[in-house]
């Protein structure tokens, strides 16, 4: 076989491509629906949030949202009919499964522990190892892994052909039939209403109502936040996440390489996303493969160290907590629980 | 097709407007309604282009859940086999043309592909890329109208479901991983093979007529010689690979591309 010098004269062919038309033509539609485009949704964000970025092709509607939280909802979007998101992010445990690792179609076991989803829509990137940076790709992820759904778009649509209150919530929606386009939009849309930002810390700290926490959580706040122990240096508010990549030094040889799946790197080998910690007491077991069962665990975890990685973070170092302050610090973890979320009937389908 | 044909001729109505020269047939691509003497300069669509893909293993035709042996001595049978192809490209007389649509997924269990049209001409080589070029690659599969192989409403679409994107090539199968090699063809093998550094560009000198209608190129892929080299042990990691997870045999699988895929002579 002879390698050929590669072609300089493209012509119009490369630029009236069928790739150019479909731009022409989603253009032409674009334009023509913004009259018909439903009321935008009001967003209800604390005001000591950062602001929440949407994507131009999939404002906020209260259609859009409907249609995400009843595709959330779906099991016919499983192989067996068995499994929805909601099966792994249930919002009695905000919006995780309480498993060590999460059980998809016949039980198969994922890789990971499931991630809150609470405030999702504020993070850059998504997965333990940072893997995904859009919501809407994310959406159709679960769908087709083996470990989860274990099934296709195409065979979730041959279910619901028949099914005219679906057919009708897309056309409202996206104004366009059933489709995988509609599913991850919709899907993404309903995660950026899945907010949680109303625990006792937050009418503390933001609201200013001093008879919200006990002497024990103001003092394990001064704990998390003080500069020697440097939990909020990652875990900072108001997400409680810098959504940077961090080393904590769970092993010292990490069986999951983390962040390094992503980039190659070997600097990047037991790096994950620095997690939220809001509603923290609810989504037990700890840390990307669940392997902590209690708060009390990570706080001594945190108070001794670390093992001592390569790539450990130099903000995890040996602490000289108290039995005392150690349970004031799990004691304020658990003030970062937001009870009205997990009864958000919003939430709920 | 009209849609296509409208636009191009819009674009040369505006820059011909004067020129009394030109292409003459209003069935022509390149038709000039302000024309009125041919120049000999028409050009026409080949709208019915083939891809003709004869899968094989070895000298044999493909087939599924058939023992064969590998070059490493392993027996093996096949249970799935998909591959990406996109970037088609043909070199002519009048220049060279790169088709953007469509991605082809190639299955031994289809032969013919369509893939659109093409200026009539006579060609005297093309090429492909095996793989998704890197632009398609990271856009979202919901993106893509349904009828296209890298639309997430098609059943058979191969996309990881984040970053590194679509899994360019599955090889799926079973294999006698015994050390004595006692023909119990039992243990699964895995080839998910992507991201942007393993797409192959594959030319290929050939002349194609494409004088006519209907063109068809003709090629061949021996889905065995994707595993030589390979030696499948007990040891999992000498046959899974989802790419990231096992770099090292993710491109040896890809370093034997390019003698896999032949012309079909
Ligand atoms: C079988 C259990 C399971 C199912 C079903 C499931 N997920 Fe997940 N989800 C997980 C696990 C485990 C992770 C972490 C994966 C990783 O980091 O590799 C995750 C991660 C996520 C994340 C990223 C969170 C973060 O903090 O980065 C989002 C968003 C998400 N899932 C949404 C969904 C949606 C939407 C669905 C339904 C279409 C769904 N999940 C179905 C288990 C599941
Ligand atoms: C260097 C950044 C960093 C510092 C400092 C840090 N953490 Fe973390 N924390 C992380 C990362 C990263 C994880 C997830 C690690 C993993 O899954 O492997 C984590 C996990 C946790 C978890 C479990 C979260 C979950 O959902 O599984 C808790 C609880 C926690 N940290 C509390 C604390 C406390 C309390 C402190 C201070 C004593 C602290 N962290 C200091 C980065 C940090």
């Amino acid at each position: 076989m002879k390698q050929l010098a590669f072609i300089n004269n493209r012509r119009f062919f490369h630029r009236l491509g069928k790739s150019t038309t479909g731009c022409i033509a989603a253009a032409i539609l674009l334009s023509g629906c913004q009259n018909d485009v439903a009321q935008p949704y009001n967003q209800q964000i604390p005001a000591w949030f950062p602001e929440l970025e949407i994507p131009a092709d999939n404002q906020l509607t209260q259609e859009r949202i409907d249609l995400g939280k009843r595709l959330f909802y779906e099991p016919l979007l499983s192989l067996d009919s068995s499994v929805s998101c909601a099966t792994c992010h249930q919002i009695s445990k905000a919006f995780t499964d309480g498993l060590t690792i999460s059980e998809g179609v016949d039980g198969v076991l994922g890789l990971r522990n499931a991630p809150t989803l609470a405030n999702i829509g504020f993070s850059p990137t998504l997965f333990h190892d940072g893997g995904v940076d859009n919501l809407e790709l994310q959406s159709q992820q679960p769908i087709f892994s083996d470990m989860e759904m274990k099934f296709s778009i195409a065979g979730f649509l041959d279910r619901i052909e028949e099914d005219e209150s679906y057919v009708q919530m897309f056309m409202k929606a996206y104004e366009r039939a059933p489709d995988a386009f509609g599913i991850s939009r919709a899907i993404a849309a309903f995660e950026r209403t899945i907010i949680s930002g109303n625990s006792r810390f937050d009418q503390f700290y933001y609201e200013a109502d001093e008879n919200v926490l006990s002497e024990s959580e103001i003092r394990g706040m001064a704990l998390f936040f003080s500069t020697e122990n440097k939990c909020a240096d990652c875990h900072q508010p108001p997400l409680f996440t810098n959504f940077e990549f961090e080393n904590v030094g769970l092993y010292s040889a990490y069986p999951d390489s983390g962040r390094a799946r992503i980039t190659h790197l070997s600097s990047d080998n037991g790096k994950f996303k620095v997690p939220t910690l809001r509603n923290i007491e609810l989504t037990a077991p700890y840390m990307h493969d669940g392997s902590m069962s209690s708060l009390q665990e990570v706080v001594n975890h945190f108070n001794e160290g670390g093992v001592g990685h390569i790539n450990q973070s130099s903000d995890v170092q040996p602490l000289s907590l108290s039995e005392q302050e150690k349970q004031d610090l799990v004691a304020f973890l658990a003030s970062l629980t937001d009870e009205l979320f997990i009864s958000n009937s919003d939430l709920m389908y | 097709m009209m849609k296509y044909l409208s636009l191009i001729l819009l674009g040369l109505i505006g820059f011909t407007s004067c020129n009394k020269d030109g292409c003459i047939d209003p069935t022509a691509l390149n038709y000039d309604p302000n024309a009125e003497n041919d120049d000999g300069t028409c050009v026409y669509l080949a709208e019915n282009l083939n891809l003709s893909v004869y899968s094989k293993l070895g000298q044999a035709d493909f087939a599924y859940n058939t023992d064969v042996v590998t070059d490493g001595g392993r027996t093996i049978k096949f249970t799935r086999a998909q591959m990406y192809m996109s970037g088609f490209t043909f070199n002519g007389t009048g220049g060279g043309y790169q088709l953007l649509n469509p991605h082809a997924l190639i299955k031994p269990e289809v032969m013919e592909y369509n893939l659109g049209y093409l200026p009539q001409d006579m060609y005297t080589s093309f090429s492909f890329t095996a793989g998704v070029d890197s632009a398609s690659n990271h856009m979202d599969p919901a993106t893509f109208s349904a009828a296209s192989a890298l639309s997430s409403n098609n059943p058979d679409h191969m996309h990881w479901g984040w970053d590194p994107g679509y899994i360019f090539y599955v090889l799926e199968g079973l294999v006698d991983t015994s050390a004595a090699m006692n023909g119990l063809v039992d243990a699964p093998f895995i080839f998910h093979v992507g991201t942007d550094i393993h797409k192959v560009d594959l030319a290929f000198v050939s002349q194609i007529d494409a004088s006519s209608d209907s063109v068809n190129v003709s090629i061949n892929i021996d889905w065995l010689k994707l595993l030589d080299g390979t030696d499948m042990t007990a040891e999992v990691d000498s046959r899974s690979t989802h790419t990231m997870n096992n770099p090292p045999l993710a491109t040896l699988m890809v370093a034997n591309l390019d003698e896999a895929i032949s012309l079909h002579q």
